[in-house]
């Protein structure tokens, strides 16, 4: 028999109840189970980490090296056959694009969530990235400050670094803000591939720098060190090296006592008192599909933004006097140039990205530099994805170009994925009220309830500095002694799975669905602390910032008055 | 062609071997899914996309076995869908996880449940869509497939060749050998902290150049690239 129920199982009576167990809810568990208080979390998907509550040893995890179940069967993330998510760019397409019903930018729905399928790369957000509603006058956009600031946020993100033991070099991103303490760990063993990429920045005057990472270079935390098995980004660690929120946070409250976790239990609805200024319970499905009830003083919105304004709207539009819940949805602005060169560089061994540069990111206002984001240096696919990559271009270039034999030769010889390297901008997204989540009219999922619809485009400010940037890629790549350099053609939908907004957080009620604290505007007892709080996306990966972040909402429940005080060294 | 049957086709696809794989899915009447004609077209097609030549064809790498182990995952308990983890016994680990397969949750069960009975249907459909075009030229066959069908069987045959061996395909691991891919790394991994740096596998180095290239980049391979190139508006340096 599967477990689902995890932790202190003789807990009745909860002080919260977290919905989520990714990046932006077990931060928060943490904090309030190390305070003492009482915690159940409830998450929609599976845990395929045995053993995650037993003290005594580290979690087993179910994941592998096994690109078919991880990539191609949906192990970790939705099923977009039974629970899909709908699109269109904007309401002149009707009620949506019949063609692109599905995967949806669909995260991990396990314990662990999103942060489980990252290759966990931590970087920090800009000091300036707090700041865009005031230096940035961009017609269309809905640009504002954080109401938060970097210098604030900075020992969350220190503490952050600690528990998840992130690896990083201290000074070596110029362009990176002051930092109080050095990387817990160094970077670890480099690979070859961005060496060599490393060699054409280096050329051109740009300043190549270990990627910060959640992956331990040396053992750490009671976690052996990476040993670079290759199977990274959009895999779910199977040696407990990534410092996962799920086998960092959630594990040590689950060992507390003080923390009860049910997979498989999904909320389906937020109930409201009787005045609506509060939640009163939530209704769940439990795992073998019968209807649940959980009650607790408090709750904490953390299954993702897409899924947070979903849940929010599926409970009769609960915390939306501004108007604003499921709306300024972000993603980030990805711009892909791959590089072929005639060696095997073989980037697909070690951990997909171990280095990036951070002379893209721009700045505010500034025409010689847009604001684009941090490059990732990035390492090939794995075989099967390959193969559809070759049917792919061979289909592309038009009837009769396929052949088998030529298949054949392309998968021996292997110019799309031991002899690629990858650069990705992860450029800013510019936040619009029309970029927006809401309840599709009449496509419902395996428990007939209405699937999130996303209405988005791209804003010309995004579209713009990734073309700047496109050909300055391509010539990297040249310096780097490539044979071959192209930027990728985008998709309908957008490439990245780094979803945020939907629930933004300020200063002023009527501009924000969530107070500087975290906590919705309109209810008493409910609070948000994943990805869905941003205002804006900065352009660099959001993990460490939802990391950051959360550890704060969790510290301002705890107290109010000065939530720095509740940071552990 | 000659009809070929379930049991003919294990021992092409490395027989003791790959019935050693799978759990009892049996070889009675009675859990067949495929006619012999129709298993007789899904190998000749599969040799049209993987061509035989000094290494295996896609009919070779496993792709009945494959298919048929898909489409019969709910005969067995737990399903075969997730072949387990964290690792095998082929690079450096003592057992072999791979081989116990994952339980499914209430989600899951619904979604495979359902997407393997489309599969199986849009072969059936597929296939005898394909013996009603009477072309028996496999590879004009092939290229007169409909789309979806055709993406299908690309899709199948591909990953039974490349997909880790559980999974019924990649007999011997000959499709991983082929293109030069080490497959699933671990315990052992590519790189491992010794206390004060990284050790690292010889023939399989992570920081450094390989010691050779076994198979380089060929004039037809490269006349594609430089063509995709083109068509992308990327560039090509000299």
């Amino acid at each position: 028999m599967r477990k689902t129920v995890f932790g202190n199982t003789s807990l009745a009576q909860f002080d919260a109840i977290v919905i989520g167990s990714g990046a932006g809810g077990n931060p928060v568990t943490y904090v309030l189970t190390a305070n003492n208080l009482k915690v159940l979390v409830l998450e929609a998907g599976p845990c395929h980490l045995d053993f995650l509550d037993d003290a005594t040893q580290q979690p087993v995890p179910r994941f592998s090296n096994d690109e078919l179940k991880i990539e191609h069967r949906n192990f970790i993330e939705m099923h977009p056959e039974v629970e899909p998510r709908t699109w269109r760019n904007t309401p002149a397409d009707g009620d949506r694009i019949e063609s692109l019903t599905g995967n949806v930018q669909n995260l991990p729905k396990t314990v662990g969530g999103g942060g489980l399928h990252a290759d966990l790369k931590m970087p920090r957000f800009q000091p300036t990235d707090f700041q865009l509603g005031t230096l940035l006058d961009v017609p269309g956009a809905n640009f504002a400050d954080w109401p938060v600031q970097y210098d604030e946020l900075e020992a969350f993100y220190a503490w952050g670094e600690r528990l998840c033991g992130v690896q990083g070099k201290a000074g070596a991103d110029p362009f990176a803000g002051a930092r109080s303490s050095d990387y817990p760990m160094p970077p670890g063993n480099p690979m070859y591939g961005s060496t060599v990429v490393g060699t054409g920045l280096a050329s051109l005057g740009y300043t190549m720098f270990p990627y910060p990472t959640a992956v331990n270079s040396i053992p750490y935390g009671g976690r052996p060190a990476c040993v670079d098995c290759g199977f990274c980004s959009g895999y779910p660690c199977p040696t407990n090296a990534k410092g996962s929120t799920a086998i960092t946070m959630l594990r040590s409250a689950l060992v507390s006592g003080n923390c009860q976790l049910r997979a498989e239990t999904r909320v389906v609805k937020l109930v409201p008192n009787a005045t609506h200024t509060a939640i009163a319970g939530v209704q769940t499905i439990e795992p073998d599909g019968s209807p649940g009830m959980y009650t607790a003083d408090r709750y904490v919105l953390a299954a993702s933004p897409i899924e947070d304004a979903r849940l929010l709207l599926l409970s009769g539009g609960l915390g939306n006097s501004s108007g604003l819940v499921g709306k300024n949805l972000m993603f980030h602005y990805q711009t892909i140039c791959l590089g072929i060169f005639d060696e095997r560089v073989h980037g697909y061994r070690g951990r997909t990205v171990d280095h990036g540069f951070a002379d893209f990111r721009g700045a505010p206002n500034d025409p010689d530099h847009p604001l684009g984001g941090i490059v990732e240096i990035s390492g090939g696919g794995l075989p099967i994805g390959e193969a559809a990559f070759y049917k792919r271009i061979l289909d592309q270039l038009g009837a009769g170009r396929w052949n088998g034999a030529l298949f054949k030769k392309l998968m021996r010889q292997s110019p799309g994925r031991d002899r690629v390297m990858v650069l990705v901008i992860q450029a800013e997204d510019a936040p619009q009220l029309t970029n927006a989540v809401d309840l599709d009219p009449s496509i419902l999922d395996l428990d007939h309830l209405p699937v999130p619809r996303i209405t988005y485009q791209n804003h010309m400010f995004e579209v713009t500095a990734g073309q700047f940037y496109e050909p300055k890629l391509i010539q990297i790549f040249g310096a780097a002694g490539a044979r071959h350099a192209a930027i990728a053609p985008r998709d309908p939908l957008p490439a990245s799975q780094h979803v945020m907004g939907t629930l933004r957080f300020g200063s002023d009620a009527a501009a924000s669905v969530c107070d500087p604290n975290g906590k919705l505007w309109d209810l008493g007892n409910l609070w948000a602390s994943d990805g869905a709080l941003f205002p804006t996306s900065s352009g660099y990966n959001p993990t460490m910032t939802i990391v950051a972040l959360a550890l704060r909402v969790a510290a301002a429940i705890v107290n109010p008055t000065s939530p720095q005080s509740v940071i552990t060294s | 062609m000659p009809a070929l049957t379930r049991r003919d086709l294990f021992r092409l696809v490395g027989g003791a071997a790959v019935l050693a794989q799978l759990p009892a899915c049996g070889d009675n009447a009675g859990d067949r899914v495929f006619t012999s004609a129709e298993l007789n077209m899904l190998y000749a097609l599969a040799n049209v996309i993987i061509p035989p030549d000094d290494k295996p064809g896609g009919a070779e790498l496993g792709a009945i076995a494959y298919i048929e182990a898909l489409v019969t995952a709910f005969q067995h308990t737990p399903p075969m869908i997730y072949a387990g983890g964290p690792s095998s016994d082929r690079a450096g680990g003592n057992e072999n996880d791979f081989l116990t397969f994952v339980e499914l949750d209430r989600v899951s069960h619904a979604a495979w449940q359902l997407d393997t009975m489309n599969i199986k249907q849009q072969l059936v459909d597929g296939l005898a869509a394909a013996r009603a075009l009477n072309i028996s030229d496999p590879a004009a066959l092939y290229d007169s497939l409909d789309d979806d069908f055709r993406t299908l069987v690309f899709e199948l045959v591909t990953e039974a060749a490349w997909a880790a061996p559980e999974y019924g395909g990649n007999p011997n691991l000959a499709g991983w050998a082929m293109i030069h891919f080490e497959g699933d790394s671990l315990p052992m991994g590519y790189s491992q902290w010794n206390g004060s740096g990284y050790s690292e596998r010889g023939e399989a180095p992570m920081s450094t150049p390989n010691p050779s290239d076994p198979e380089p980049l060929d004039d037809d391979v490269s006349q594609v690239i430089s063509e995709v190139v083109a068509f992308l508006g990327g560039q090509t340096f000299t």
